[in-house]
């Protein structure tokens, strides 16, 4: 699904650069669950950012389904974003202005989709993660946890191939965080391939393979599965 | 999708309460004053376009050349049938004459009414329709009077009142032969009461063959393919033709209809000119509408950037779910949208209720109700959309290009963007908002100096009766005068033609000028008894006053002012006395010279002014009154008025009101100059207050660093505030220049002006610093004495 090879990201100010990709390359079969490890700064955001069509690089190749999105501009990579991209940040980024369904039924907005489709698809999700109850709430009225999941059901809900998990367990107990580990196995397991950075060496093992990077590069894979 | 714009922007603006109520607040306030701004200035250029002939339509008055320059006047008696007969171009001419009566139904209620004499051919000329009463008919006898529709209701509860009467001036009946729909209130004269031309012509037949007796308004109607340009030069032959009886020579003008009301010429007679507006106010207040509505949109812009950092996270998921640029983009658009629906809604309710304060300002009734205007309020509400996408524009391109990768990652974003473009529209806010200070000071100083500048004649404690030349009174001057002096708070009493304040008549008078020879004046003429004089403080300068002792003084004695004596060239006022003069073929000399005082308004020099004493031209009786038991005395004024002129009702005013009358258009000008300013200033500083709030918020981490690290609250204060002053003082010293130069300006068209001092600056600059201080040191304080434990661990 993914084949990044030399990938290069620089950030410039005016007196120091900073390299926070360095040649990096590496692939991503469809179905996989990968996870990305390192200590802080060494690339891992920025690999992401970029995976998700959010940034763009530098130098080097990122085919996306055999396509070259490396030099996409803002309206393609916006568009194959929205269908082919779900995100799942540690922070969860709900907009708390919008309910757990107005939330989840956001990219579906984006996408076209019909009034009564979108709603039978948003409560088919919110069913799926347990939160149906909890529809009409906004996201302040809501536990950590049940915030990561409507994140997580926003994520799924136009029916990515990639989801990409920044830290989903981050802010969350470890209880909560199993929960939502549990959430994106189940996932993985019905089709969706997932790249998830994180910290945390028990979340990483839910994965199939461990990249750890330093310094913008990898270092070592493993592969757990 | 549209509906998730709207759901999402109701929230947004729900949960920003402080953003969206001075959005709200300032933008409703703008509307409103906008709205009133185009309906003023709507009203002000519609004048005369009820006339289905107004095109066609010109007034024709008359330039009077004098030895010493020209004097506008209106048109005599004989010019409107003369010129029918003469010109083929002319359809038809008509004259009205405006003078005032007192009008009553019964003994007990009376009111004092302007009315107009006319000739039947008014109805023709102008569109004026009867309701009752046959054009043809209405003004076949003296004293048949055509009443509006609003006037017959009043006194005779409907307009079935053809054959009733009214009393004028409480011994004159009055026949209602015609009733006529109300004269529209754009039109350049307004009366309710229509008087047939012969009830003036027919005591007075010598006014028909003379050509120096103005006072009538005459208009013609031209025909269809008239030639103006040449109607115009064959005027000037027709003045040519037919010369005054002496050696004046005069100049016919035409004016167009159209254009009358405000670039048409003022020309009064006894009872005042005809209406006339001033561009200058239409100008002032198309200016000072955009310049609040502008005030308002740089606060929704400011605002919105301002606020729209704390949006950032929003733009950024959004963005990650799938929305382009463009999507975001319309999204904003639509908030401002929105926004700026509400505040229109808001601003018709304002206007609603303040339309009856809006008229009373205005001075005049501008439009009865809003609902009768809908034209306005939907060109008003395209406008309105116009303005919001206009705003709404800057703030979306600038939020809709909030980097994702970057604003997900923090809470609030730090950026300069928008910073500099805040701080520009900051300033030109306040440039706006010290101008208007500035321009309400010059204006209040100016009204303040007319009114209060030493005017040469004593305006306080006179009350006035306007006896409307009644026989009881004029027959027994001396009787009456000892009559009201008997009355205990009454000190002085005396009789004249004028007052100051009120329209004079002019006259035409051969003079002796300095070098021996005679040359003809067309001066302003007033009539007063042996104590006016001394009655209003008016001094002699050379010679004498009237005495009774000279009993040569009637018709053979006149007193002339300064200004007249310069015009006739004599090097000093005692060089006037002795000289002679010779008005309506009646030789005379004058005998005193009287120091000039301001006996017309401040936009004029003091006008040369004779003075002669004739009893029957006398028609104001002054009496000064003590000013404490003012009550008990108009009581006993009052009493004594029904023993003298029982037939007469008692309509009595104060000389200074009516001297300070003239400077009713000033006092309007001044109040709604406060008005404006005074919402340019709150619209500002609640820009202002919303910018030190987010400034606040977006320091807070600093001050909670700066107050462990040891900064007091005035350091804080300072450190919020300094920033913004710097603005302040930027904006004034831009306003400062702009105000003086538009003041200056303004303040030429005063003859008698006050300079525009020092301190009227130094006082509106200090003014908007002080308002801006406070406004935005209540947040910096607020900041100041919070616990900064809490503001470091929030972050």
């Amino acid at each position: 699904m993914i084949k990044i090879k030399d990938l290069e990201k620089i950030y410039r100010t005016e007196e120091v650069e900073t390299v926070a990709l360095n040649k990096l390359t590496f692939n991503v079969n469809d179905g996989e669950f990968v996870a990305v490890m390192g200590p802080s700064g060494c690339g891992k955001s920025t690999l992401l950012n970029i995976l998700g069509l959010l940034d763009d690089p530098d130098g080097g190749s990122f085919l996306f389904n055999g396509i070259e999105v490396a030099h996409f501009n803002e309206r393609k990579r916006a568009d194959l974003r929205k269908r082919n991209i779900g995100f799942v940040f540690q922070s969860f980024n709900l907009i708390d202005e919008l309910t757990v369904f107005e939330n989840v039924e956001l990219p579906l907005i984006y996408l076209g989709v019909k009034g009564t489709e979108r709603k039978e698809r948003v409560e088919k999700v919110l069913d799926k993660m347990q939160i149906m109850h909890r529809r009409n709430h906004y996201p302040q009225q809501l536990s950590g946890g049940q915030q990561q999941r409507v994140a997580v059901a926003r994520a799924v809900v136009n029916n990515p191939k990639l989801i990409l998990a920044d830290e989903p367990t981050g802010n969350l107990d470890s209880s909560n965080g199993n929960e939502v580990m549990q959430l994106l196995t189940e996932l993985n397991e019905q089709g969706t391939t997932i790249i998830m950075v994180t910290h945390s060496e028990h979340d990483a093992r839910y994965s199939h393979r461990i990249i750890r990077m330093l310094d913008g590069q990898t270092v070592t894979e493993n592969i757990l599965v | 999708m549209f509906r998730n714009y709207i759901k999402s922007t109701y929230r947004y603006l729900k949960s920003y309460k402080l953003f969206t109520s001075i959005n709200l607040l300032g933008l409703a306030t703008a509307l409103c004053v906008s709205f009133f701004a185009i309906l003023y200035v709507k009203f002000e250029t519609s004048y005369e376009d009820f006339n289905a002939n107004e095109n066609r339509i010109y007034r024709i008055s008359t330039d009077v050349q004098t030895g010493t320059g020209v004097k506008l006047e209106t048109s005599a008696a004989a010019l409107a049938s003369n010129i029918s007969a003469t010109f083929p171009e002319v359809e038809k001419a008509t004259r009205i004459f405006l003078d005032y009566y007192i009008v009553q139904k019964d003994k007990e209620a009376a009111s004092e009414e302007t009315i107009a004499y006319a000739d039947p051919s008014v109805f023709s000329m102008f569109s004026f329709s009867l309701l009752r009463g046959a054009v043809d008919k209405v003004f076949d006898a003296p004293y048949n009077l055509v009443l509006s529709e609003k006037y017959a209701k009043r006194y005779f509860g409907s307009t079935d009142c053809i054959g009733k009467t009214l009393k004028l001036d409480g011994n004159i009946t009055a026949l209602i032969t015609g009733v006529m729909k109300d004269i529209p209130l754009n039109s350049h004269f307004r009366v309710d009461m229509l008087l047939s031309m012969s009830s003036l012509i027919q005591p007075n037949t010598s006014w028909v063959e003379n050509w120096s007796r103005f006072g009538f308004s005459t208009y013609v109607l031209l025909k269809p393919n008239a030639n103006i340009s040449l109607f115009k030069s064959k005027l000037t032959a027709f003045a040519t033709e037919h010369p005054l009886k002496n050696r004046q020579s005069y100049n016919l003008v035409a004016e167009p209809l159209s254009g009358l009301y405000l670039h048409g010429s003022i020309r009064e007679n006894k009872a005042g000119a005809t209406a006339h507006g001033n561009s200058l106010n239409i100008y002032v207040f198309s200016i000072v509408g955009i310049f609040v509505l502008l005030i308002a949109c740089f606060n929704f812009i400011n605002l919105t950037t301002a606020f729209s950092l704390q949006r950032a996270r929003e733009v950024g998921i959004r963005k990650v779910v799938g929305a382009t640029r463009q999507q975001l983009i319309v999204q904003f658009l639509a908030d401002a949208v929105i926004l700026i629906l509400i505040s229109f809604v808001l601003a018709i309710i304002l206007s609603i209720i303040l339309l009856p304060s809006f008229n009373a300002l205005a001075g005049k009734t501008i439009i009865y109700s809003i609902q009768d205007n809908l034209s306005y309020v939907l060109a008003l509400f395209i406008a309105t959309i116009c303005i919001g996408l206009l705003s709404g524009l800057y703030p979306a391109y600038f939020l809709s290009s909030f980097k994702t990768t970057q604003v997900l990652k923090q809470k609030t974003l730090k950026t300069s963007g928008g910073y500099r473009l805040r701080k520009t529209l900051v300033i030109a806010q306040f440039v706006i908002s010290i101008t208007l200070i500035i321009a309400t000071l010059v204006v209040y100083r100016q009204l303040h100096y007319m009114q209060s500048a030493n005017l040469g004649f004593n305006k306080e404690h006179n009350l006035v009766i306007d006896y409307h030349y009644d026989s009881s009174i004029t027959n027994r001057p001396e009787l009456i005068a000892s009559a009201f002096k008997k009355i205990p708070g009454v000190t002085d009493v005396s009789m004249a033609s004028c007052i100051p304040g009120r329209a004079n008549k002019t006259f035409s008078t051969t003079f002796q000028t300095a070098d021996g020879s005679t040359d003809d004046f067309q001066f302003d003429g007033w009539y007063i008894d042996d104590n006016f004089l001394n009655q209003y403080g008016i001094k002699i300068i050379a010679g004498r006053g009237f005495s009774a002792a000279f009993k040569s003084d009637i018709w053979q004695g006149m007193i002339i002012n300064e200004a007249a004596c310069k015009k006739l060239g004599y090097r000093n006022p005692e060089e006037a006395i002795g000289k002679t003069f010779s008005r309506n073929n009646r030789p005379g000399t004058i005998i005193g010279v009287v120091k000039d005082f301001q006996f017309h308004s401040a936009h004029e020099a003091v006008q040369p002014l004779t003075i002669q004493k004739l009893t029957d031209f006398y028609t104001f009786l002054t009496l000064t009154i003590k000013s404490d038991n003012v009550i008990n005395t108009v009581n006993a004024v009052s009493k004594e008025w029904k023993q003298v002129a029982s037939e007469l009702p008692l309509i009595y005013f104060f000389s200074d009101d009516t001297f300070n009358l003239q400077y009713q258009s000033e006092a309007r000008f001044s109040m709604l100059f406060t008005c404006f300013a005074g919402l340019a200033i709150l619209i500002s500083c609640l820009g202002l207050f919303g910018l030190s709030f987010y400034n606040t918020v977006l320091r807070k981490k600093e001050i909670g660093v700066r107050k462990v690290l040891g900064a007091n609250v005035f350091n804080i204060v300072n450190l919020l505030s300094v920033d913004f002053i710097k603005l302040i003082v930027i904006a004034f010293l831009i306003a400062a220049p702009l105000a003086w130069f538009a003041m200056n300006k303004w303040l030429q068209s005063f003859a008698y002006r006050t300079n525009i001092s020092w301190w009227v600056f130094l006082v509106a600059g200090l003014a908007a610093l002080m308002i801006a201080l406070m406004t935005v040191s209540f947040q910096a304080i607020k900041a100041a004495v919070a616990n900064p434990v809490k503001s470091l661990r929030s972050e």
